[in-house]
């Protein structure tokens, strides 16, 4: 029995080394330029100032950090719970969580330089004379200041620029010598990594979305931009794997129907945990009906901004909630993918809903297309990175002591 | 060994009637392929028994999917609906309080309860649903008599075949079972002994049922008593500091006064707490100074007195007055009616748009507000006093001024009005950020 | 009878090493289903009680019987026996409710949610911490019934067409709280006593006692191990744990909402929600914990709950330390961030005011003692787990104390402050409430199987279809060992 199912191990393992990549090597750059194309074309439609541009540039940059920390999230998880049935969906995730880190702290500078332009500033409290005109707000000046920013900046991108390349490196060295004490290693520093994702993610949440309105707070802030990266990510993994087996880089025996079935009912349950600290958030604040918290709310009740909160609450979480139930939808890659697809954009919308009012008490629908598109074309950009990712290395963690588990994986 | 073309045998009447073959297997995996072997043989009426759930063995059994999923889905909606039914017609129609403002139909406020309902009535459809699909509670089965089925709840892995499938044979099968790997296999008898009811227990729940009858018998005739035949005998207080409370309330004799009262009456000299308070200019709580009507107003004149004179006198006056003060046929709806049922007793509001009226200074018309008319001992109008604040009666005055001047407007009116064709307020009131030429406008 | 029978003398084996290249044991000793049946139904089984059982017993009832009787005097004398005043209007009864009400979320967690996260290490703890759960619903749903004053007009909380047209204020979260704690109790004895059935059958095939057998038969309602039934078992199983998960998450959350709905500072912050929930985790598991270790001892269950079983829910322990943790220092932050001066009072309020005694207990118990659970060696001591669990329950109600009195007791208006002094009924009536929660829950040990045993054996290796008999085998692949 053991050896036969070793054997059988051994044969996926080496099919999946060498799958038939008959044009995927073009994928990549397919996808780049695709997503080039639709970031700029999507500025285009939605927006015509350059100030349009920099809050567009904000949603797909925090959308892009979103389902990078997602992935991130995904790994250590892994690591923490010793899990055995994701090890073969879990170099996707590594590549997420560990290539993309460069490009996210680059795409940061944009956003940092436009706190030292007075006319182009996202963040309100960067204006020079901001604070001179909200006296009340005066004791924040320690915390919402240029430099302490940056430095708070620095640390988040750092973190998980080390976190994401941590992970990453250590698989890959599992691959070329097998040892099982990189697994030990991996999970000894889960926790500690979970920690400091906690603080990161808190910090980014504060800073980079929080800010925008700078006499607003809630403390389920972090949980809820945690929330949607999980989701985000989620549905991103989905989406690669799904691709990438379509273009032949990852074998149909090493991510099987349970491998999708897993990840759907992940994801199902952290729409779910979306749902509840999305409610959460709008009914406490609703009920207090306190000026001072409900100013986040009011203009996402107007104009378009009310048909996008509809739509949240339908398309972010009733329709999911309901459509991902049955668990035929789950082991279809056909409806997981579309589902994946939906929350990706979704996730995408919850973020520019949180952004976008901040400037415009509405939007026109041209906006609102533009920005969809413009977020696409960001995860194009993703999946142009990891698929070469998975090129550059094998796809999946070979010599993982618990890869057998996750071959035989069985959804019972 | 196959049985499939195997028709059914009648038993033997000298032989001894079976109900079933239980047959028992070594290990789940053994039991597995049986199962699988069974199923493909055609047999209906058998099944395995094992102490814990083997996974797979459901498919390798062919046992068809419950709609165990369904109902509870179903049940889950119910219950959705139903709290979202519930909260809507509770608060939104059948009760309505206003608890600060929000909206009688508060669906943010709702969704806990639907949830929980939600919740709620899938898990008892969940719960009792299996267990009724399931057909328990229930007491034996075919089978039950065989000696490995007292182990099936420890460590036994059974199958058992019941003789009413038609291709059971007592020894055939138990012979192809044999075959298949059962390390034993016992034919069963029908099983022996009562399975009725316990007679104790039947008796116990019939005792139960009376006594469980006996509150609601209790309650009925408890309510008997209608407001023609009242109870004579007074309730029943179980609580008795909560019902007789140790306190004085009001209107109560407190023996520990002088003035026996238990309402303690305001200090003299105490007057209301207010930093910026300060006296209202003279006449302005009674209308006059000393015995001399005002006929100036003591309030600064504006348009918006104006406006709350005309809100609050159809608040407070137009009940009796009309809307227009006049008298006769365009009296208040309390007039007409009163004069429409022939209340004897009835006087009818005095015009205010009269001369009588129209010549009384400001502060005699502040003075019937707050005092009433008194005729022959009684009020013909009732003091409003209470009612009305001193602010607010000055505006009344305001508006019944404006009323007066409606009916019988000076000749300048109709001069100003073609003039300029200006909205209402240009000289009839003083509203000195509208006018310019308020000296000539002034009342006489 | 004597010490010897009171403690086992089992020994403890290591089972928490990790290998990634293979899964651990679950159960250990080499049982099989016959044995893991005897370990656990032999307990129920006793004749006579320990002992120890009943000197246990014997203290926890008679604390019941305070508690019964002091809730007659309550009935009878009013609300002005306890500490209650005005502006702290919620006292320990409230403080007891969200207390207990949060013990019972781990056990849920533990059979539902860890259910769908397929960790088989649950099935040795999982049937004890349902009845954990089962039992700290009951006490925590008795606070809040007899706070209300007229306590014989509770029933006026439920909508019912009555004769005055009324109904009840569905826009209330404490309205909520009625709904939630009630299913929650539901969903959980039907929980419980589902997954009990099939091991209340093993009683009743064992009992050779009439009234036993009769009652256990009663109970089991004739279950018989049927694969049909199973089949519909295991689905009912899977829904009650599909939906209990978010129904834990829910019924915390509801009971945040008491106070997060309320504009006092210090409880009106939209963290409450999963604050609350993963506080109600953590203190959850530390009373698991709590009565895991004597019971395991006592017992001798300790080859079924191992020291890895132990090892685990210590690592849930410090995890929802840091979630606890977290959400104070987002609080304080945002009591800083917000700039709004009665929020930033609060919370210096609470660190130095009249209960800062209470709030560096709550931080120390909860936040730096758990810290503990770092080392291996204190995650799998059985006796310095107990104690750091003992400290974290501690911490856990003077958490709910601080939110509740420190906000109360100082809020907006200077002129209305006052201290809270709770009364000896209202520390005696904790106490017995902690005798209603052990009288239940010796009884449980006594009469019923504390541990599921039918789930136990599906985790052995024997149990798994493509596993061979053991004498065949040599070394059985990893697969086969539970996870």
């Amino acid at each position: 029995m053991q050896a036969t199912e070793l054997m059988d191990t051994t044969s996926t393992v080496q099919s999946a080394m060498n799958p038939s990549t008959t044009g995927v090597s073009r994928a990549p750059q397919i996808c780049i330029i695709g997503g080039a194309i639709a970031i700029v074309l999507g500025f285009v439609l939605s927006s015509s100032s350059p100030a349009g541009w920099l809050q567009d540039y904000l949603v797909h940059y925090t959308f892009l950090v979103s389902i990078t920390l997602g992935a991130l999230f995904f790994v250590f998880l892994q690591h923490l719970t010793r899990a055995g049935w994701s090890v073969t969906v879990r170099r996707t995730a590594e590549l997420m969580a560990g290539t993309t880190p460069m490009l996210v702290a680059v795409a940061f500078l944009p956003i940092a330089v436009t706190l030292f332009i007075d006319g182009l500033n996202l963040y309100p409290w960067a204006a020079s004379d901001f604070f001179l005109h909200h006296p009340q707000l005066r004791h924040k000046t320690i915390y919402l200041n240029i430099l302490f920013f940056l430095l708070r900046a620095a640390f988040c991108l750092a973190a998980w620029w080390w976190l994401g390349r941590f992970y990453m490196t250590r698989s890959l060295a599992q691959d070329t010598d097998g040892d099982p004490r990189w697994t030990l290693v991996m999970e000894k520093w889960s926790p500690a990594a979970a920690l400091l994702f906690t603080v990161t993610v808190t910090l980014a949440a504060f800073d980079w979305v929080m800010s925008l309105a700078p006499a607003w707070y809630s403390t389920i802030f972090p949980v809820y931009i945690f929330s949607g990266c999980v989701v985000g990510g989620l549905a991103g993994l989905i989406l690669i794997l799904l691709l990438a087996q379509a273009l032949g880089l990852l074998s149909h025996r090493v991510v099987t129907v349970e491998h999708y079935h897993d990840l759907g009912k992940l994801l199902f349950g952290f729409v779910i945990f979306w749902g509840y600290i999305a409610f959460s958030q709008y009914m406490l604040i609703w009920y207090g009906n306190i000026p001072e918290e409900s100013q986040f709310y009011l203009p996402r009740q107007q104009g378009i901004w009310l048909y996008v909160s509809l739509g949240l609450v339908f398309g972010h979480l009733l329709i999911p909630l309901v459509g991902m139930m049955p668990r035929a939808i789950k082991r279809n890659p056909w409806t997981l993918g579309f589902f994946a697809v939906w929350l990706l954009v979704f996730h995408w919308l919850d973020l520019y809903w949180l952004i976008k009012p901040n400037w415009h008490p509405t939007v026109g629908p041209l906006s609102l297309i533009g920005g969809i598109l413009g977020g696409v074309g960001v995860f194009g950009i993703v999946i142009a990175i990891v698929l070469k990712g998975l090129t550059r290395y094998p796809p999946i963690p070979v010599r993982d002591p618990r890869l057998n588990e996750a071959i035989h994986h069985e959804v019972v | 060994m196959n049985d499939n073309s195997h028709s059914p045998t009648k038993p033997n009447s000298h032989q001894p009637h079976y109900v079933g073959v239980v047959a028992r297997f070594g290990s789940p995996a053994d039991l597995m392929a049986a199962a699988r072997q069974i199923s493909a043989a055609g047999y209906r009426y058998w099944d395995c028994h094992t102490p814990f759930p083997i996974h797979g063995l459901d498919r390798a059994m062919k046992i068809r999917p419950t709609i165990l999923p369904w109902l509870v889905a179903g049940a889950g909606a119910m219950g959705a609906l139903g709290a979202l039914v519930l909260q809507w017609w509770a608060n939104g129609v059948a009760y309505p309080l206003n608890i600060s403002g929000k909206p009688f139909f508060s669906l943010p406020a709702n969704v806990p309860i639907i949830f929980e309902l939600t919740v709620l009535f899938a898990a008892l459809t969940a719960f009792f649903g299996a267990i009724v699909l399931n057909g328990l509670p229930r007491l034996l089965y075919p089978g039950s008599t065989a000696a490995s089925f007292a182990r099936v709840t420890t460590d036994a892995f059974l199958v058992s075949i019941e003789a009413k499938d038609p291709q059971f044979h007592p020894e055939r099968t138990a012979e192809w079972l044999r075959n298949l790997g059962a390390e034993s296999v016992e034919l069963c008898p029908a099983p022996e002994g009562d399975t009725t009811i316990p007679v104790a227990i039947k008796r116990g729940l019939l005792v139960l049922a009376v006594l469980a009858l006996l509150p609601p018998l209790f309650i009925a005739l408890a309510r008997q008593h209608t407001t023609e035949t009242p109870q004579e005998k007074p309730r029943i207080h179980i609580i008795k500091d909560m019902d007789f409370q140790p306190k004085y309330q009001t209107q109560a004799v407190s023996p520990l006064f002088e003035d026996r009262r238990a309402m303690r009456p305001r200090v003299p000299g105490t007057v209301p707490f207010d930093p910026h308070w300060e006296p209202p200019p003279e006449g302005f709580l009674t209308g006059k100074i000393g015995s001399d009507y005002l006929t100036e107003f003591p309030i600064r004149v504006t348009e918006e007195v104006m406006r709350r004179g005309r809100e609050r006198y159809d608040i407070y006056c137009a009940t009796c007055h009309g809307w227009t003060g006049e008298a006769g046929p365009y009296d208040g709806m309390t007039s007409r009616r009163a004069r429409a049922r022939g209340e004897a007793t009835w006087v009818p509001p005095a015009s205010l748009t009269g001369q009588a009226v129209r010549e009384q200074p400001v502060g005699k018309i502040f003075e019937t507000i707050t005092q009433g008319i008194v005729r022959e001992g009684v009020y013909s109008m009732p003091p409003y006093a209470v009612q009305i604040p001193p602010e607010d009666r000055w505006a009344i005055v305001l508006y019944v001024r404006a009323l007066q001047r409606a009916r019988a407007p000076y000749p300048e009116d109709f001069q100003e009005a073609a003039a300029t064709a200006s909205t209402a307020g240009r000289g009839l009131i003083h509203d000195e950020p509208m006018n310019s030429n308020l000296a000539k406008d002034r009342r006489p | 009878m004597g010490l010897a029978s009171m403690i086992s003398r089992q020994p403890e084996v290591d089972n928490t090493i990790s290998d990634p290249t293979s899964r651990p044991p679950l159960v250990i000793g080499q049982h099989d289903f016959a044995t893991v049946t005897e370990t656990v139904a032999r307990i129920p089984e006793r004749p006579r009680a320990t002992l120890a059982w009943k000197v246990s017993f014997a203290v926890a009832a008679s604390l019941a019987a305070m508690f019964i009787a002091l809730t007659g005097y309550l009935f009878v004398t009013g609300i002005g026996i306890w500490g209650n005043n005005s502006p702290v209007f919620w006292g320990f009864p409230i403080v007891n409710f969200v207390f207990w009400v949060g013990i019972g979320h781990a056990g849920t967690l533990i059979s539902a949610i860890l259910f769908l996260f397929r960790q088989h290490w649950r099935t040795s703890i999982n049937r004890f911490a349902e009845a954990m759960t089962v039992f700290a619903v009951v006490c925590a749903g008795i606070f809040p019934a007899i706070h209300v004053g007229r306590v014989w007009y509770v029933y006026w909380l439920a909508p019912y067409p009555n004769p005055m047209g009324m109904w009840p204020n569905f826009r209330s979260p404490l309205l909520w709280d009625v709904f939630a704690v009630s299913t929650y109790m539901t969903v959980s004895v039907l929980f419980w006593y589902l997954g009990m059935i099939p091991d209340l059958a093993t009683l009743r095939d064992r009992a050779t006692r009439p009234l036993p057998r009769l009652l256990y038969g009663l109970f089991s309602l004739g279950w018989s191990g049927s694969a049909r039934h199973w089949h519909r078992f295991e689905k009912a199983y899977l829904f009650l744990a599909a939906l209990a998960t978010p129904l834990v998450l829910s019924v915390h959350s509801v009971v945040s909402f008491d106070f997060a709905v309320s504009l006092i500072p210090g409880w009106h912050t939209t963290i409450f929600p999963p604050y609350f929930v993963a506080g109600a985790i953590f203190s959850g598991f530390a009373m698991v914990v709590t009565l895991m270790v004597p019971a395991r001892e006592f017992f001798g269950l300790k080859e079924l709950v191992t020291l890895r079983h132990l090892d685990n829910m210590n690592k849930f322990i410090l995890a929802t330390s840091f979630m606890v943790g977290y959400a104070y220092l987002i609080e304080v932050f945002m009591a800083w961030y917000s700039g709004n001066k009665y929020e930033f009072f609060t919370f210096l309020n609470r660190a130095l005011g009249p209960y800062a005694w209470a709030y560096w207990t709550m931080v120390i118990c909860n936040v730096a003692i758990p810290q503990l659970f770092w080392f291996k060696k204190c995650r799998t001591t059985p006796w310095m787990m107990w104690i750091i669990a003992i400290f974290v329950n501690i911490g856990m109600w003077f958490e709910r104390f601080v939110i509740i009195v420190t906000s109360l007791s100082r809020d907006f208006l200077p002129g209305s402050w006052a201290l809270y002094k709770p009364t000896i009924i209202d520390f005696l009536m904790l106490i017995g409430s902690f005798g209603i929660f052990f009288t239940l829950f010796l009884l449980f040990c006594r009469y019923l199987p504390m541990v599921a045993m039918a789930e136990v054996k599906t985790v052995l290796p024997q149990a798994h279809v493509h596993h061979r008999h053991a004498a065949e085998e040599h070394a059985p692949s990893e697969l086969e060992y539970a996870r």
